[in-house]
């Protein structure tokens, strides 16, 4: 990048060029693509904290006027690739939260597909869970890689660095209070005076 | 949300024949509970019957002084109306720190009195709830209950009623009229509002297609002199966690009249007559204030959540009486 | 149950059908494909839904479409009237919003704001609130916007650009 170039962007307070349309509302979000006959989802949620789903009735909601399909595990598409747990949605009958997405009621209309959501029955094995923490829990164990985002052999395979700059937020703090600009740490009072 | 039919009737009478009509029939106004109550599947009716244009949206003095609301006035309205504000401030403040701006604009008078409890248990469908389904348990007094009663509570029910205007109301002795299918009738707001007993699943004392029509507040002169507070965890749009409606009149350091309603702490607004009997004709000091207030509370039944609503109430009356007495002098 | 209605949005008249279920917010955006004011929370608590409904501000998400027949409705895109409405134009010099999502409602909300201060409505944090005028200031500011969240939390910036237009 040539020097010009940089000093008319760097530090310069631009207008967004989005900013028309997002100010207007007419900025299309990933839901607001236009669609032809476009089917509506309702989303099905598990209303226990763990356990597994041990069946479904959805009769009563496909029979309903409008409405195209229900997805549950039994009969989703599975993906290509599916390693990761986050994107791998409707894989299995566990349970592993309250409000789990453990399926869908496709419908011509929303209307159609929310009304249909509370027609499918579901039965499910709760299962003892523990949330507790303590600092003794029997089942604590060190992570192997803490500092590589998602790098692999580690216990911990999805890293995001923490963004947060909090030793820069109060570097910010005393130099407002006292004037003094600190840029390593620690932070100390023989830097203060 | 289950199919339904919509009609809008051309009077009053009309409105109720046709919701009397349907077991399942109810009446929308602002709807900013009722269709929200419709989203989360707690309320399904088969017909609504729209009056938000049939009853009042006028604010009108009396010939005695006092004020009457139609049922159909907006919250906004009602709050910024300089009659009301200059002679009832306790009510502008307290339907100023309810809900949002845009909320207020909708919602109404009547629709305000018979908004439902915001008990999370009441409004999950999968979680056992006396009032929604009788004899099917509460949830809150094992589960989360910070925001629940202390006050009238059962052992059937600890929810607490949401409207931060029906306490001022309740405060000022107001009285609501309502048409049915019986003809009309009026009922003072202090008993329009149930304690849950064992029928939780009752929360007024209207029958099936009575509508509210009007409010009307007596001519109170020393209401010039109250104010709403309302103790809460956020700044703004959240509800009360307690709150009170206080009017108080002194004369020469002795309380000759007082008003005291609380929120948050009862299945209705809860008229704090005890406090007020304490206090009438006693020296308006701090100490007196406290003993009321001590008083007031002493039946209250805490649960292992809120039992920081009782001191906390106490402090509050206590506080905003030291405030108004301060400030009539 | 359909309903056959009319809406006017923006100006513009709409003759559509409608299911009684439907909201306004969704009768806007999933059958005339206005997607100005967004779905965020449809449960009248995140303000993203923020529409003027007659004049006043309303969530449209709690607004049954077939019970506002023949509303005049106005959506941040239709403040854009002769170009951007100024406190869009300040929305944008003073970076009052990250993903922008909860934007066209704040908008909306504020110029509904501003019009209620305007007529001297009072709110919970003025003073002396049976005073005939009221003065924004910061605090005012923020109380009378409570009703629509950010996530983004883009406030900070939100209220100056709203102090900048208001009188």
């Amino acid at each position: 990048m040539s020097r010009t170039m940089t000093n008319r962007v760097v530090g310069r307070p631009l207008d967004r060029v989005d900013g028309p349309e997002k100010v207007r509302g007419t900025a299309r979000y990933a839901y607001e693509q236009p669609v032809d006959a476009p089917a509506y989802l309702f989303a099905l949620q598990a209303t226990i904290a763990s356990g597994r789903i041990t069946g479904i009735v959805a009769s009563a909601a496909i029979a309903e006027p409008g409405v195209l399909a229900v997805l549950i595990h039994e009969n989703a598409p599975k993906l290509a690739w599916a390693d990761d747990p986050e994107i791998a949605v409707l894989y299995s009958d566990a349970l592993g939260f309250r409000g789990q997405i453990v399926g869908g009621v496709i419908a011509e209309t929303s209307e159609i597909a929310r009304d249909a959501a509370s027609l499918v029955r579901f039965d499910d094995e709760p299962r003892a869970f523990d949330v507790g923490l303590r600092a003794h829990h029997e089942d604590l164990h060190k992570p192997v890689n803490t500092a590589f985002f998602g790098a692999g052999g580690g216990e911990l395979l999805n890293g995001e660095i923490c963004c947060v700059g909090t030793a820069a937020a109060i570097a910010n703090a005393v130099h407002h209070a006292t004037g003094v600009r600190i840029r390593d740490l620690p932070i100390a009072l023989d830097k203060l005076l | 949300m289950r199919p339904f039919r919509y009609e809008r009737a051309t009077d009053v009478s009309g409105a109720i024949a046709m919701v009397a009509a349907e077991p399942n029939g109810v009446f929308l106004a602002g709807g900013t509970n009722l269709v929200d109550h419709m989203r989360l599947g707690i309320a399904h009716p088969d017909l609504l019957v729209d009056v938000r244009r049939l009853t009042s949206d006028q604010i009108v003095e009396l010939p005695d002084g006092g004020v009457r609301i139609g049922a159909a006035v907006t919250n906004s309205d009602l709050a910024v109306n300089r009659t009301i504000r200059h002679r009832y401030p306790m009510l502008t403040e307290a339907i100023l720190s309810g809900a949002s701006g845009q909320l207020r604009n909708f919602a109404t008078t009547g629709g305000n009195l018979l908004q439902r409890t915001r008990c999370p248990y009441f409004q999950d469908l999968t979680t056992p709830c006396n009032k929604r389904e009788p004899g099917s348990g509460c949830s809150a007094l094992g589960g989360f209950n910070r925001d629940h009663a202390v006050l009238g509570v059962s052992e059937h029910c600890v929810a607490t009623h949401p409207s931060d205007m029906a306490v001022a109301l309740a405060a000022l002795d107001a009285v609501v009229h309502t048409e049915g299918p019986d003809g009309e009738r009026t009922i003072p707001l202090r008993e329009l509002h149930r304690l849950p007993g064992d029928t939780p699943e009752r929360d007024t004392v209207l029958a099936h297609g009575e509508l509210i029509t009007a409010i009307d507040i007596p001519a109170l002169g020393f209401a010039t002199n109250s104010h709403y507070r309302k103790v809460r965890d956020r700044a703004s749009y959240a509800f009360a966690l307690v709150s009170i409606a206080a009017a108080l009149q002194v004369d020469d350091g002795t309380v000759r009249d007082v008003r005291v309603a609380l929120g948050g702490v009862a299945h209705k607004p809860w008229r704090a007559t005890k406090v007020e009997e304490a206090l009438r004709g006693t020296p308006a000091t701090e100490d007196n204030f406290r003993a009321a207030a001590v008083v007031e509370l002493a039946d209250a039944r805490p649960l292992p959540g809120n039992a920081f609503k009782i001191p906390l109430a106490r402090n509050v009356i206590t506080r905003v009486l030291m405030d108004l007495a301060e400030e009539d002098r | 149950m359909d309903a056959e209605i009319m809406l006017r949005v923006d100006g513009t008249e709409h003759r559509l059908t409608v299911d009684t279920r439907t909201s306004l917010l969704d009768a806007l955006r999933e059958r005339l494909a206005i997607t100005s004011p967004k779905k965020g929370c449809d449960h009248g608590q995140c303000g993203a839904c923020t529409v003027l409904l007659d004049g006043r501000r309303a969530v449209s998400c709690l607004a049954l479409a077939v019970a506002h027949q023949n509303a005049d409705i106005v959506t941040a895109d239709g403040l854009a009237v002769d170009g951007l409405h100024p406190l869009q134009q300040a929305f944008i010099e003073h970076d009052a919003f990250q993903c922008g999502y909860c934007t066209p409602g704040q908008i909306v909300s504020a110029v509904g704001m501003l019009q209620e201060a305007a007529e001297g409505w009072p709110s919970v944090v003025t003073r002396d609130p049976s005073a005939d005028t009221v003065t924004l200031d910061d605090a005012e500011i923020r109380e009378r916007m409570s009703g629509n969240l950010c996530r983004c939390a883009a406030y900070v910036n939100m209220v100056p650009a709203i102090a900048e237009v208001a009188p």
